[in-house]
Formats: structure tokens, C-alpha cells, sequence
């Protein structure tokens, strides 16, 4: 019995083992190659770590004059598209969730259109609209395009959290006296709180990450950090260790994000999936 | 009451502030070339080149000059994008010479003909020939290289190696003039692991698709005919393409995956003795922070077949340059800067480390001579080499090269197809295009 229950953890331990191999692989590839040289990225055969640790990656990309701006501008959209999205997801979600109209079944689909459509098909009709307005290269276009996505996203995570929310906790202020939206303020909001903050991670991964959009609709004023990294890509060659560096650097804020939320993300999506 | 009136006054404040925002921030992007030209670009080392000659034009003309730099990877969508939008947000845009026709033919661009009204520039830019359509010149080149020998010219005059190859091939050691020569060389220094013969771009990308290219043109063999008909088809195209695949012998075994990187990076380091690549490779290989090859490079046009030897042929040639938007309500001062950024003084001010100038006058600034002595070599292969683009320059030219004949030749290299067949099934698809867009009425 205990030879089985050591075996079963052994394998245990080997599936998720090869599983993060599997998954930290590549990763693991891009965080050495910030580090090496130049002159090993492409040895042959393949050298993982490099011979000296260099940091030279690191200072190109921070030296890269659009470096600092594209990092705020990444900071600025993500942070106003997602809180865009809360603003308008937490109403929608938690009227989806709790009155019953005409037409809600498709409105609650219809929310979803905008997801459901691949953004190649709708960058040339938004781009075109942008340019009609005068809007491109603003940071205005560029929130209210990443706002778009983001809310269908919200409303529809959120709409789980709110149904989950037994609807006798806020008849039950209303009895004690809080109107509607205090009973909302007091009671529902806090009770979905990991909801909102898995829904703002996962948002922010979504805007934090996006490449075509932003491309396609910034100036090199507001240009930000997906697209700063793909221009270490030239015709013929490809500076794959300031690259690395970039990559790096790009990833990281989400990575500490979802470190400090990890325990709201965790507690959140399970929340979120046992309605 | 009063309370309700002032939220509500305080709420309209704060929209009509929060309108004043969005639309000051607006404007101040939108206006950024209101006062100059906009010159659009990708990024890549000959736009930081040309760029570190913007502010000596405006102190020249007083016409400012917004760059805007898009990813190479995407440029020529946006590019694409911006024209098809009706509105381009540039005043000239620094553009491949194979992007060009469709552009033009477009209407997108303007013709430059007034920049290059002097017979002598035709002599002193190359590429000028290859920029003219239709009676006018689209485009300004700027920077250009040729598809030829990238070799280790340490080995080559090595007086040991000399003498080794002397007494084993029976001639002297040299760069490689005709194909039997280039064979014999690549055979001398295959000494794999630590050296191999030859570095080759086997990967399936237009880079694979040069070598075919090298090997047809050193036999007199064309792309395309006259008449603009499949033409590398014959027994030309069947022992370029198997003399192709014949010299991956003497390549590491990994070539055939290599893209240019990967070559580039093979030979920087000093891993084989030969490399077909662009001229552009030498800027690297000059580069001591990626090469361990620095000033023992040199470059060699593409050897030619022995019955050939002598003759002016077609050389792999590639060339940016400038062209001015047809919408663009600056072109007097676009004009200017086009003509100010190709003059030869400031190509040769430009060019170090960055850019091949593509004007031959710029090529015999002593300055760059001795950063670059492959220079030397390089304008001696221009001069006596037909220039000749990568792909065909008409607007279907990308994809008769990219979806067509590539995909053909990368099949027959991996062994997939006789070298008759993969021929004869590209050309078969290249006719047909060209014949249902009306080509041979």
C-alpha cells in the first residue's frame, strides 16, 4: 500500500516534471540567450549556458531610446484599457447575472462577437476608422480599441462570479436598508473581489500582449513594448540577445503581477468555474 | 437640489476636461509633421545609416524631418495599409527595390526623374536601370549589394594552404572564378568539424532559392524570357539546380537549414572558408563584437561557368532606396531630402559599419576604403555584372519567386522531386499566373 502511494507520487512528480520541461523549454531558451555574447547565440552544437555571463543584452535594449516610453506607454494602455473594462464589465456582468429581460440570451452572445471575430479581419475596417477620425497614433485609439476586447472578456468572466453570488445576501442588506447599489457596493463587490482580480490579471496578460492593434494603430510615440521587440528584427539578421533581453524585460511586470495576485488569480478562476 | 445641480456641473467639468485630454493628445500626434517632412522607414542598419545625415539636411534646407520606423517584418503591410488607406502619413518612404512596381503601378508613388536628369548618375548608380518603369524612375537607390563570395582571404593567401592546393588541384589557390574552381576550393577546405568548405542557406526561404539563381545566371540562364515566359526550366536550370544541391557536400550538415543568420553567424566565426551571401554579410563580419573574422574577409563575384568566363552576366542584385508619395503635399522638400541623402558625399558620410553605398563614386571615399576594404572588390564586381533583382520586377514577382519557384526547389533538395519536375512544376504555375493576369495577350 505505501509502495503504491510512493509510486503514485513518483509519477506524479514525473508528469509535472516533463510538463514544465515541456512548457519552461523555450522560456528557459530565451532568459539564457539575454545573457549570452553575440558570438555564441548560434554555436554549434548548441551551448545552453553561456561561457561568460554577459549583461551587454540587458544595456543595449535599457540604452534603446524608445525603451522607457514604450514601457509607459505598455503601462498606460494596459492598466486604463483594463480598468475601462472593469468599469463597464462589473455593470453588464452583474446585470446579466441578475435580471431577466428580452433578449438577454443574445445579448450575452452578442458581447462575444467581437472576441469571436480574428482581429486580422477587423484591423483594416478599425484602422480605417481611426484614420477617418484623425485618431492614429493616439493613445485614446489604442485604449478604447484594447477596451473593446477586454470588456467582452470581463462580462463574461465576471457574469460567473456574480451568478455564483447567492442573491439572498444582497436581499438580506436590502432588508436591513441599503438600497440596491450599496447592497452591491457592500456586499456582491467584496464577495467577488478574487473574481475581478483574476479578470484584470488575465485582461492584462490579453492587452499587455498584444501585437497587431498596437502596431498597426500607434506612432512611435505611443508605440509599446510587443512591438519595440520585434523591431530587433531586420531584414537579413536578427539580434536574437537583445531580443532575448527584450523579451525578458516584457514578460517580467506580468510575471511579478501574477506572482503578488496569485493567490486572488487562484481562488478566482476556481470561483469562477463552479457555478 | 443645489447638491444634485453642483454634482452635476462638477460631472460635466470633468467630461469636458477629460474631452480636452483625449483631443490635446490627438493633436499633438497628429501634428508632429506638420512642420516638416515624414519620412517612413523600417528598421534595419541602413536606415540608422541614412538617419545619421538627417539633422546635417535640415541644417541645410531648415526642413525638419520626422522618421518613423516600423518592424521589418511588418513594414511592408503597414506600408501596404497606409496607401490602401488613401491617406499615407509619410512624405517618402525608404522601401525595397522589389517592393517598388506594385506601388507604382498603383499610383502610390511619384516618378524622380527630375533628381536624376544627369546621364552620369545612370553610370554612377547601378541600380538606377533597375529603377526605372514605364519611362520614369520610382525610386532613389541608396544602398545596394550584390549575391557573390563572401571568403577568408587569411586562408586564401595562407603560403602553406597555397602551396597545398597548388600541388593537389594543379593551379593556384585563388578566389574562385568559374564553378569547377568554386567546387575544387570548397572540396580543399572542407575539413569538417572545425572548418568547412562552403556556407549555404538551405533552409526553404528565398535565401535557398539564391544559390539556383547564382548558378543559372553564371550559365547565361534567365528567370523569366523577353516575353516575360518561364525560362528556367531548360537544361540550364537542371544543372544549376543539381550543382545547387551537389554543393552541400562540401556546407555543414546543418546548412540545410541555415537562412542567412544562420550562414552569417557560420561564417563570422570563422567555421568554414567560403560563404554565398550578400555583400551585406562583410558589414558584419567587420563587426568585432560579433566576428572573429574581423578584416580577414573579403568578397568575390559569383564564379561563372567556364564557357562563360569573361562575360558581363547577371549578378544577384538587391537596393533600397527613397520614394516620394504621390499624396504628399511636401514633394518639393521630399525631393530635396531624396536628393540630399543620395548624393555621393553623404552616402560615403553615412555609410561606415551601416550602409554599401549605392552610388560607385561614394565606394572610392578613401574614409570607407579603409574601414572596408572589401570595397574595393565589391565596386570592381558591380562594374562588370549585370544587375539584376532577386525577383522578377513586376508586381506578381514576389510570389512567382516565394510561393512558386522556392517551395520547387526546397522539394527537390530534400529529395522529394527529380530536378526536371520541380522545374518544370513551378514554371508550369508561374505561366499560368502570368497568363490569367493577362501577360501573353
Amino acid at each position: 500500500m505505501r509502495l503504491r502511494t510512493m509510486l503514485q507520487s513518483f509519477a506524479r512528480v514525473l508528469i509535472v516534471t516533463m510538463a514544465l520541461v515541456w512548457t519552461l523549454y523555450p522560456l528557459m531558451w530565451i532568459v539564457l540567450s539575454s545573457f549570452k555574447p553575440a558570438s555564441e547565440q548560434f554555436m554549434i552544437p548548441p551551448r545552453w549556458t553561456p561561457s561568460q555571463w554577459s549583461l551587454e543584452n540587458y544595456a543595449r535594449f535599457f540604452s534603446n531610446a524608445e525603451f522607457v516610453r514604450s514601457l509607459l506607454n505598455s503601462m498606460v494602455v494596459t492598466a486604463t484599457a483594463v480598468g475601462i473594462s472593469l468599469l463597464v464589465g462589473v455593470p453588464a456582468a452583474y446585470g446579466l447575472s441578475r435580471f431577466t429581460f428580452r433578449g438577454k440570451h443574445q445579448v450575452t452572445v452578442g458581447v462575444l462577437l467581437a472576441r469571436m471575430t480574428p482581429p486580422i479581419v477587423l484591423v483594416l475596417p478599425v484602422f480605417l476608422i481611426a484614420r477617418r477620425l484623425g485618431v492614429i497614433g493616439t493613445y485614446f485609439v489604442l485604449i478604447t480599441v484594447m477596451a473593446v476586447f477586454a470588456i467582452p472578456f470581463a462580462v463574461w468572466m465576471l457574469r460567473g462570479f456574480f451568478a455564483e453570488i447567492p442573491k439572498e445576501l444582497e436581499e438580506a442588506a436590502m432588508v436591513d436598508g441599503c438600497s440596491r447599489l450599496a447592497a452591491i457596493a457592500r456586499v456582491t463587490l467584496p464577495l467577488t473581489a478574487p473574481g475581478m482580480a483574476a479578470t484584470s490579471v488575465l485582461n492584462s496578460l490579453i492587452v499587455w500582449n498584444e501585437f497587431l492593434f498596437i502596431l498597426v494603430l500607434s506612432s512611435p510615440a505611443t508605440r509599446t513594448l510587443t512591438v519595440l521587440v520585434n523591431t530587433f528584427v531586420s531584414e537579413k539578421v536578427v539580434d536574437w540577445g537583445t531580443m532575448s533581453a527584450a523579451a525578458v524585460i516584457t514578460a517580467l511586470p506580468l510575471v511579478i503581477v501574477g506572482l503578488a495576485s496569485q493567490r486572488h488569480l487562484v481562488r478566482g478562476l476556481t470561483m469562477g468555474s463552479i457555478k | 437640489m443645489g447638491g444634485a445641480a453642483g454634482m452635476k456641473r462638477g460631472t460635466w467639468r470633468d467630461l469636458l476636461l477629460a474631452t480636452l485630454c483625449i483631443m490635446a493628445i490627438t493633436l499633438s500626434a497628429a501634428g508632429v509633421a506638420a512642420s516638416g517632412i515624414t519620412v517612413v522607414s523600417e528598421f534595419g542598419i541602413h536606415t540608422e545609416a541614412w538617419k545619421t545625415r538627417v539633422a546635417a539636411f535640415t541644417e541645410e534646407t531648415a526642413i525638419t524631418v520626422n522618421v518613423i520606423q516600423y518592424p521589418y517584418a511588418n513594414y511592408l503591410d503597414q506600408l501596404t495599409l497606409n496607401f490602401t488607406g488613401g491617406r499615407p502619413n509619410f512624405d517618402v518612404a525608404y522601401i525595397s527595390g522589389l517592393w517598388y512596381p506594385s506601388f507604382a503601378t498603383a499610383g502610390y508613388i511619384t516618378p524622380l526623374d527630375q533628381l536624376f536628369d544627369d546621364p552620369a548618375d545612370l553610370a554612377d548608380i547601378p541600380g538606377l536601370d533597375l529603377a526605372r518603369q514605364r519611362d520614369h524612375i520610382w525610386i532613389a537607390p541608396y544602398m545596394n549589394e550584390i549575391g557573390g563570395i563572401a571568403y577568408r582571404r587569411d586562408l586564401f593567401e595562407d603560403p602553406v594552404e597555397k602551396a597545398r592546393f597548388q600541388e593537389r588541384y594543379g593551379y593556384e589557390l585563388r578566389p574562385p572564378q568559374t564553378l569547377r574552381e568554386y567546387r575544387d576550393v570548397a572540396e580543399f577546405f572542407h575539413r569538417p568539424p572545425d572548418l568547412y568548405g562552403v556556407t549555404l542557406m538551405g533552409r526553404r526561404s528565398i535565401f535557398l532559392a539564391t544559390h539556383f539563381m547564382n548558378r543559372l545566371w553564371a550559365r547565361g540562364g534567365t528567370i523569366l524570357d523577353e516575353e516575360l515566359r518561364p525560362a528556367f526550366d531548360g537544361p540550364d536550370g537542371v544543372a544549376a539546380l543539381e550543382e545547387t544541391k551537389a554543393m552541400f557536400q562540401f556546407a555543414n550538415p546543418a546548412a540545410r537549414n541555415y537562412d542567412f543568420q544562420e550562414a552569417l553567424t557560420e561564417f563570422e566565426g570563422g567555421r568554414s572558408a567560403m560563404a554565398e551571401l550578400w555583400t551585406t554579410g562583410l558589414l558584419y563580419a567587420d563587426d568585432p563584437s560579433v566576428s572573429t573574422v574581423v578584416g580577414k574577409a573579403s568578397f568575390a563575384r559569383f564564379p561563372q561557368d567556364a564557357s562563360a568566363v569573361g562575360q558581363r552576366l547577371p549578378a544577384l542584385y538587391i537596393f533600397w532606396g527613397f520614394a516620394v508619395s504621390s499624396a504628399s503635399p511636401k514633394k518639393d522638400a521630399a525631393f530635396k531630402f531624396v536628393e540630399f541623402m543620395t548624393r555621393a558625399d553623404q552616402q560615403a558620410l553615412a555609410a561606415p559599419g551601416r550602409n554599401i553605398p549605392s552610388r560607385l563614386s561614394a565606394l572610392d571615399s578613401p574614409r570607407l576604403r579603409s574601414l572596408h576594404p572589401w570595397l574595393a572588390p565589391f565596386q570592381d564586381v558591380l562594374r562588370n555584372v549585370v544587375p539584376t533583382p532577386l525577383v522578377p520586377l513586376i508586381p506578381e514577382g514576389n510570389i512567382i519567386m516565394n510561393e512558386y519557384l522556392v517551395p520547387e526547389i526546397s522539394a527537390y533538395i530534400a529529395g522529394e522531386k527529380p530536378a526536371k519536375q520541380a522545374l518544370d512544376d513551378a514554371a508550369g504555375r508561374v505561366e499560368r499566373l502570368l497568363r490569367e493576369n493577362g501577360y501573353y495577350d
